[in-house]
């Protein structure tokens, strides 16, 4: 199928990669959180790009799945999967009890609303000391096993991570092409238009914010098993506002638009780490160049850019000497 | 009950403390073009947007095929066979024509459109009385020029297969020749059997080609009788088409 055709060559570098490179760290350590930023920027695209809503507090919803998970399976021994499954439960919940309050706002107002949620949240994992650990954090969070098969080494989490973000990616594309997709992408438009057709609007809209967070929830829950250690640091507000950028740097309303941002914005700091203490100044930088010179996003500009090349290199049955 | 297929009586609406419809009493029967004049905020988009359900309603009913819907969502009003070409067209910029198509049917999924056949069915009937649509499907719909923008949105409200057809303003910001066309194409749906309530500033042209007609003033229905006679009606002439006709 066409459609997919971008798909499957992405799972296809995706899988042969460590076949090549197994022992490479960028691709089994930062590979790995670069997959997971990857399940939470696509979702997000979903909300952001698609359906034309803003999220700055989506880090929370990561951050439950995480803590569900690491309370649920240190304090309560309950089965890490079973865990994974009850946070994306009470997600969903919580998901869809301020979704319906707080999706009727709009713009600034909505950013504002999302915002103070995600800091309600962050303030909760650090002030629960009790049952959270508070600032220090909660350790010893078992790992997953699949089927006896357990996910203990680098490589190991790279394949469940990966395979995660591809069906991640597949599951975004999919509903995009569907009659919802045309749905969200509608109320992005014009969302009394989108009445005008019979769309429930904010029905919708719920939906995909409800989508998202229990994506998200789901990648905290990985998260929470393959650090085997959570604390409220990696669910702040700046967290929120990095996967935002992960979806606006990439390019709004494109699936690998989100993807493409969320390796770049994994892999950056890495690559940095050469301009030692100017490393923030050049990456601050780098994401106002990008926004300036590409407002549309590095993969759909950058994709634009090739398209206008080949048509250069190889203008279509025309003579060579024709574009003086 | 009458055979009117909608019948609005003393309907009653506002934004704020301004009244903008004022006990307004219309009926449409099943067949009919009937077209609705006056003129800038006179409330003629207003109870549009209270037909399908979008505008709140202060005070009076709306009642559809005999069951009232006064009090319904706009979704359950599309599912009941209402279906609006909004003012200023509305398209959905960013996705193709096809795709703008395939939203008007929306509502219709779970009853009659179910499958492939029957989507492309519907998509080649709107593009036999829109062939320039058919030759730009796969565009954005944000690339067509102002009068293909107003066949889309025609187009896409005829998708939901409405019993009852409203159109918001189809000729504005349209060069006359293309206003001609798309209103020789409203009577052409009329005529295979559209029920149609059109909206319309363009007085004339709405007046030649209706049955019958309302004139709105202020919220009030303040004339009404069949187009020819309001044509011909001197008062008429005055206030909305220019001395001499």
């Amino acid at each position: 199928m066409k459609r997919l055709s971008g798909f499957y060559l992405l799972s296809l570098v995706a899988l042969i990669l460590p076949q090549i490179f197994p022992d490479n760290y960028y691709l089994t350590v930062v590979g790995v959180f670069a997959t997971l930023h990857i399940i939470l920027a696509v979702g997000l695209n979903l909300l952001m790009g698609y359906c034309g809503q803003i999220s700055l507090g989506h880090a929370a919803f990561f951050g439950l799945g995480a803590y569900s998970s690491a309370i649920l399976t240190t304090r309560y021994q309950l089965d890490p999967w079973l865990a994974m499954i009850s946070g994306m439960v009470l997600v969903f919940i919580i998901a869809n009890l301020i979704a319906r309050p707080i999706l009727k706002l709009k713009g600034h107002y909505l950013a504002m609303a999302t915002l103070g949620f995600g800091i309600i949240v962050h303030i909760i994992f650090v002030q629960t000391e009790a049952l959270s650990g508070g600032p220090d954090g909660l350790g010893d969070i078992p790992t997953l096993s699949i089927a006896g098969w357990a996910v203990d080494s680098d490589i190991r989490w790279y394949y469940v991570t990966t395979i995660s973000a591809l069906g991640t990616i597949l599951l975004s594309l999919n509903l995009i092409a569907s009659r919802s997709g045309r749905a969200i992408r509608a109320v992005h438009g014009s969302e009394f238009a989108a009445q005008m057709m019979g769309i429930n609007s904010n029905k919708t809209k719920v939906m995909v914010f409800v989508f998202a967070a229990v994506l998200a929830s789901f990648a905290g829950s990985l998260f929470a098993y393959q650090q085997n250690f959570v604390s409220p640091d990696s669910f702040s507000f700046f967290f929120s506002i990095e996967l935002v950028t992960m979806v606006v740097l990439g390019g709004m309303a494109s699936t690998y638009g989100a993807v493409f941002g969320a390796i770049l914005l994994t892999f950056l700091p890495e690559l940095l780490i050469v301009f030692e203490d100017y490393e923030m100044l050049v990456y601050g930088a780098i994401l106002m160049l990008v926004m300036i010179f590409m407002p549309q996003g590095l993969f759909i500009s950058l994709g634009h850019q090739l398209t206008q090349l080949k048509k250069n290199y190889w203008p279509n049955k025309k003579p060579a000497g024709d574009q003086q | 009950m009458s055979s009117s297929l909608l019948k609005i009586s003393n309907l009653s609406s506002s934004y704020g403390p301004v009244n903008v419809l004022n006990k307004l009493s219309i009926e449409v029967h099943a067949g009919e073009l009937v077209a609705l004049v006056g003129a800038n905020g006179a409330g003629k988009t207003t109870l549009l947007r209270c037909i399908s359900g979008v505008q709140k309603i202060t005070s009076g009913h709306i009642y559809f095929s005999d069951k009232e819907i006064s009090h319904l969502s706009t979704d359950q009003i599309v599912s009941c066979g209402i279906s609006q070409s909004p003012e200023g067209r509305q398209v959905f910029a960013p996705l193709s024509v096809a795709d703008n198509l395939l939203l008007g049917a929306y509502s219709l999924r779970k009853k009659t459109l179910k499958t492939k056949e029957q989507q492309t069915h519907a998509i080649e009937n709107i593009y036999q009385l829109f062939p320039i649509l058919k030759e730009k499907q796969a565009h954005s719909a944000g690339t067509l020029s102002g009068g293909q923008q107003q066949m889309l949105a025609i187009g896409r409200a005829l998708m939901a297969q409405p019993s009852l057809l409203l159109l918001d303003e189809p000729s504005m910001g349209l060069a006359p020749l293309l206003v001609k066309e798309i209103f020789s194409i409203i009577k052409k749906l009329n005529e295979q059997g559209t029920t149609v309530l059109l909206v319309e500033q363009n007085a004339k042209m709405a007046l030649s080609i209706a049955n019958r007609a309302y004139v709105i003033e202020t919220g009030q229905v303040t004339l009404s009788g069949n187009a020819d006679e309001l044509l011909g009606n001197k008062a008429i002439q005055r206030a909305y088409l220019g001395h001499s006709l």
